[in-house]
């Protein structure tokens, strides 16, 4: 199978990417590595939507609440008991983890759009339970997260870029195992027709829920990487709705259910999303909207699928 | 495959990367919100920052050299805020950074200016814990949350309690944000705390700033009847109280805003005149008796057809406390100008149309301007907004 | 106060259930999940604002002026929409509607600054008294009106041929068509309609709410939750699950603090998604 090309691939291109910090020095190109921070975490977000909304089948309008719990478990951890974003990086996953099982319990028993709109009603529960506990979580105030450095690295810079760099990849290659194994032919019958799946024999709301747990430990990940990097969080930033809208649209654009397409989405959107703010400070939202219109209109199944087709 | 995505990604270095070239200008970034909710404010700064520069520049700018703003867009996140900081700092090399509307984004921007030793002035997001992270590049010439509601304080011991002798009956309502948790914690809740024996805080809520319906919140506030209504709020959500309080019939002695919306002009006219005998406690709008702010005030009127607030002085005065201290800056090299910089903004003592300017460390604050009579009650009366406390500043006598 | 609140509730479900209708009717028959909604309420408020500053037109009134157009750019949005095959409309929708969200809204502020603005009538500070209950006048005109409007909506859905040709395209395309329903115009229609109804709904918010170029997104995640609340594609459904929002808000921000309005709200909605995944009112024939 040709599969073991695309891992080799993938390795090959994040050992290389690793050593740009090398040829070119993060302190002099601090913008530079911000962006490529910030398409990092995209592209680590958007294959964490694409694994449950490509490759399950299940839509998910929630992501962001997954993420402002990844963000929350770092910024909590470091709030009250000191610890460095670091050590408290692996709980942002595992706590979007539990929560991806308390929603779950309640998501999972829906279908489609019922589905989609409670993973959404769900993170605004969870939003408002963190602006309402506000002894706990400091409410809308918000919480400051010092910078703090573990063997030298700082959460910004060369180091920070090549750490998030390994997330995306690791993203990636979660995706093509599960897309070369057999969960993929269990996630594609319980996506194209849950019913049938069911009628032959598979337990649909198992693969369901592993798709949903792999997804929601992803999304948390991103929001501690983000929190660490921010250095600020507030639930209006932590559970912030373009979390959800971004790494949809991406992966749209990229090609939904391939497991490139949130890479080459993200590699599109986010430069051109960047350029356009710095280019346009006011105008930048009609022209990128402009872009999602022309994509999704001309390319409904994004540019991988559009590729695949120009081939046959 | 593979190539791909390696074109994409050097691609997109090369779009990004831009080159280098000799600092023939001072630029001064301001990450602000230009589009989204606080977009309308983004551009109150703008129109500040942009006037000061025209003026100074037309003067010939400072040591020869011209002052140049860059705006990046935050859509007022801290997250955006944080990439526009770096790209300000690093892309577009910067001497300074200025502004940011929001406490969220301003949190979020000091550590990257600490990190960056670039300075960094704040001259409206007013949360406290910005200037008490002990960063020596954070500077902040407007008073804090917790200093809004001091002449209000001050009014109510000396005038209201005075007057009617007995206990007060107070409620206080205020908007679930950053700047609304800002001035409850460390202004109005424990001042009514300390004065339990005059003061009676029955009704103290938080309310989303989004909601459109705030009558049965209200009505819970006119159920206590209360002699006293204090609003936190923006703009937006200061406009539906004052409408809907009308509506639900809710009355007090003294209705009072502690700045922010209920201190600019637009809630006067947008609420239908619904706020008229309302007070306001905030930083004041400028040293208003001096000639000089006369004049700043008719240029503006002049030139932007509207009467400017607090947001426009502060925007205003910000780029004259950052003029006055790059007389200081004589190296070329940016990352030692942004040293001067700092430097000579740690000496400023300057007398400005928003009052006296001096960066002081003290108990937990780096670099705040203590304020001192920079914050001022004051009261719509037929549809302006006058200084009617304390006495010394007031252009009226207050009517209550 | 027990009364009072309840009234209050009533009043601003019937606003909610307004923004709600439009959205249900192009989700049920489209299956489109239209990011646009919000803003078409956004446009609606700033015609009803300018209609009024220049031509002094009550927004009420103004609503007969903006319906063509609304109906007309609802029509192009679906032609934009149509071609694309039905495997990815509804993603490809969501991200289209979207776009076009940021286009609108992008072009808005370009035209008409940021600024915030509102509608103030004469009578804007007149109020009423119902049962001891204050309400202001145009909180109370704008809530009677957007009854109104449902109650003709529902008429005109169940009584003529269009409105049964939408309801038999929502409930089976295939079949719809065999009867002689032409499922492309119909389908295209209803889109337009369900702008109108978000333009109206924004014109009856102007006198009440405020208005800026961003505003769409307060209201969409509301509209949702009472779409589905109702269930997907019924009007009554959307006025009863507007209502719920209404009343719980106001009773919970009285007798719990305020900040837990909303956690009712969304519990509710959940609680219904549980029990009954199609809505209060679902089940795809009713209306």
């Amino acid at each position: 199978m040709k599969s073991s090309k695309a891992y080799i691939a993938l390795l090959v291109a994040v050992l290389l990417l690793s050593l740009l910090p090398l040829l070119m020095s993060s302190e002099k190109h601090k913008y530079l590595y911000d962006v490529l921070f910030t398409l990092n975490i995209l592209i680590l977000l958007s294959v964490s939507w694409n694994i449950l909304g490509g490759f399950a089948g299940q839509v998910s309008f929630g992501h962001a609440g997954f993420v402002g719990m990844g963000a929350y478990a770092v910024a909590l951890l470091h709030h009250h008991l000191q610890l460095s974003p670091w050590v408290a990086m692996p709980f942002s996953g595992i706590t979007a983890v539990i929560g991806a099982m308390l929603i779950g319990s309640i998501a999972l028993n829906l279908r489609g759009p019922f589905f989609a709109l409670s993973t959404l009603a769900l993170a605004e529960v969870t939003k408002l339970i963190v602006e309402g506990w506000r002894g706990f979580t400091m409410g809308t105030q918000g919480i400051v997260i010092a910078q703090t450095e573990l063997l030298g690295i700082k959460t910004t810079g060369g180091l920070y870029f090549i750490i998030t760099l390994w997330a995306a990849g690791f993203a990636l290659l979660i995706s093509l195992l599960i897309k070369n194994s057999r969960y993929n032919y269990y996630f594609l019958a319980v996506g194209e027709n849950e019913d049938a799946a069911i009628a032959v024999g598979i337990n649909a709301r198992k693969y369901k829920l592993y798709a949903l747990l792999v997804s929601a430990f992803l999304a948390g990940l991103a929001g501690g990487l983000i929190v660490a990097h921010t250095g600020f969080v507030d639930p209006e930033s932590g559970f912030d709705m373009v979390r959800t809208v971004e790494p949809i649209f991406i992966t749209i654009v990229g090609g939904m259910g391939t497991v490139f397409g949130p890479l080459i989405g993200a590699i599109l959107l986010v430069p051109a999303g960047e350029y356009l703010r710095t280019e346009f400070t006011k105008a930048h939202l009609l022209f990128y909207g402009v872009l999602l219109v022309v994509f999704a209109r001309f390319m409904p199944r994004g540019i991988m699928g559009f590729f695949r087709r120009i081939g046959k | 495959m593979l190539r791909t995505v390696f074109y994409g990604v050097f691609l997109s270095l090369f779009v990004l990367i831009q080159t280098l070239y000799a600092q023939e200008v001072f630029k001064i970034g301001s990450p602000l919100p230009m589009t989204g909710a606080g977009a309308a404010f983004g551009e109150k700064f703008k129109k500040a920052y942009s006037m000061a520069i025209d003026e100074i520049n037309a003067k010939g700018g400072i040591n020869g050299k011209k002052i140049e703003l860059v705006i990046d867009d935050t859509q007022a996140k801290p997250a955006v805020a944080v990439t526009n900081a770096k790209k300000l700092i690093s892309s577009d090399k910067v001497i300074a950074l200025v502004g940011g509307w929001s406490s969220g984004v301003a949190l979020a921007v000091g550590p990257v200016a600490q990190d960056n030793k670039t300075p960094y002035l704040l001259e409206h997001p007013a949360l406290d814990d910005i200037t008490r992270q002990g960063h020596d590049y954070v500077f902040r010439l407007q008073p804090t949350t917790g200093m809004y509601s001091a002449a209000l304080e001050d009014f109510l011991e000396k005038v209201v309690y005075a007057q009617e002798k007995r206990k007060l009956k107070v409620a206080y309502l205020y908007v679930d944000n950053a700047f609304g948790q800002g001035v409850a914690k460390y202004g109005i809740l424990p001042y009514f705390k300390n004065k339990k024996d005059k003061f009676d805080l029955l009704v103290s809520e938080a309310y989303n700033e989004k909601a459109m319906d705030y009558k049965p919140l209200l009505l819970k506030a006119k159920n206590a009847n209360p002699d006293i209504v204090v609003l936190t709020s923006y703009l937006t959500d200061g406009i539906l109280l004052a409408k809907q309080t009308k509506e639900v019939g809710l009355q007090a002695k003294v209705f009072s805003g502690t700045g922010a919306g209920h201190s600019m002009q637009d809630i006067y006219e947008k609420s239908g005149k619904a706020v008229e005998g309302y007070f306001s406690s905030g930083p004041w709008h400028g040293a208003i008796k001096s000639p000089q702010w006369k004049k700043w005030r008719q240029d503006w009127e002049n030139k932007y057809k509207y009467v400017p607030g607090e947001h426009e002085i502060e925007g205003y005065v910000a780029i004259y406390v950052l003029a006055e201290a790059l007389k200081g800056v004589k190296s070329s090299d940016i990352i030692k100008q942004r040293e001067e910089l700092q430097q000579s903004l740690k000496k400023i003592n300057m007398d400005t149309i928003f009052g006296k300017i001096k960066f002081e460390n003290f108990e937990g604050y780096t670099n705040q301007n203590k304020a001192q009579g920079l914050t001022a009650l004051a009261q719509w009366q037929e549809g302006k907004l006058y200084q009617v406390w304390p006495k010394d500043a007031a252009e009226r006598e207050f009517k209550y | 106060m027990l009364i009072s609140i309840v009234i209050n509730g009533l009043l601003i479900g019937c606003i909610y259930s307004l923004i709600a209708v439009g959205l249900t009717v192009i989700f049920g028959v489209m299956r489109i999940i239209n990011m646009f909604h919000g803003d078409a309420v956004m446009l609606g408020m700033y015609a009803a604002y300018f209609l009024h500053e220049k031509y002094g037109l009550s927004p009420y009134v103004a609503t007969i002026v903006t319906a063509p157009i609304f109906l007309a750019a609802g029509m192009a949005i679906y032609k934009i929409l149509a071609p694309i095959p039905p495997k990815q409309r509804e993603m490809s929708s969501l991200i289209i509607t979207l776009g076009i969200s940021f286009v609108t809204a992008t072009t808005a502020m370009l035209l008409w600054t940021a600024d915030y603005r509102t509608v103030n009538l004469s009578y804007s500070q007149e109020v009423f008294d119902l049962l001891g209950t204050r309400i202001g006048y145009p909180a109370l005109i704008s809530s009677i009106f957007s009854l109104l409007l449902i109650g003709g909506f529902y008429l005109f859905m169940t009584k003529t041929f269009l409105g049964m040709s939408i309801r038999a395209t929502a409930i089976d395309p295939t079949t719809a068509s065999l009867y002689g329903v032409n499922v492309k115009i119909t389908s295209m229609v209803t889109f337009g309609i369900g702008l109108v109804l978000a333009g109206v709904a924004g014109a009856v918010l102007s006198p009440i709410f405020y208005m800026y170029p961003f505003v769409g997104s307060n209201f969409v995640i509301k509209a949702f939750t009472i779409v589905v609340l109702g269930g997907m594609g019924s009007v009554t459904g959307a006025l009863i699950g507007g209502l719920l929002l209404g009343v719980s808000e106001a009773l919970a921000s009285t007798f719990l603090e305020y900040s837990m309005k909303d956690i009712i709200a969304f519990l509710i909605f959940l609680g219904v998604l549980i029990f009954k995944p199609s809505g209060l009112l679902g089940g795809r024939s009713r209306v």
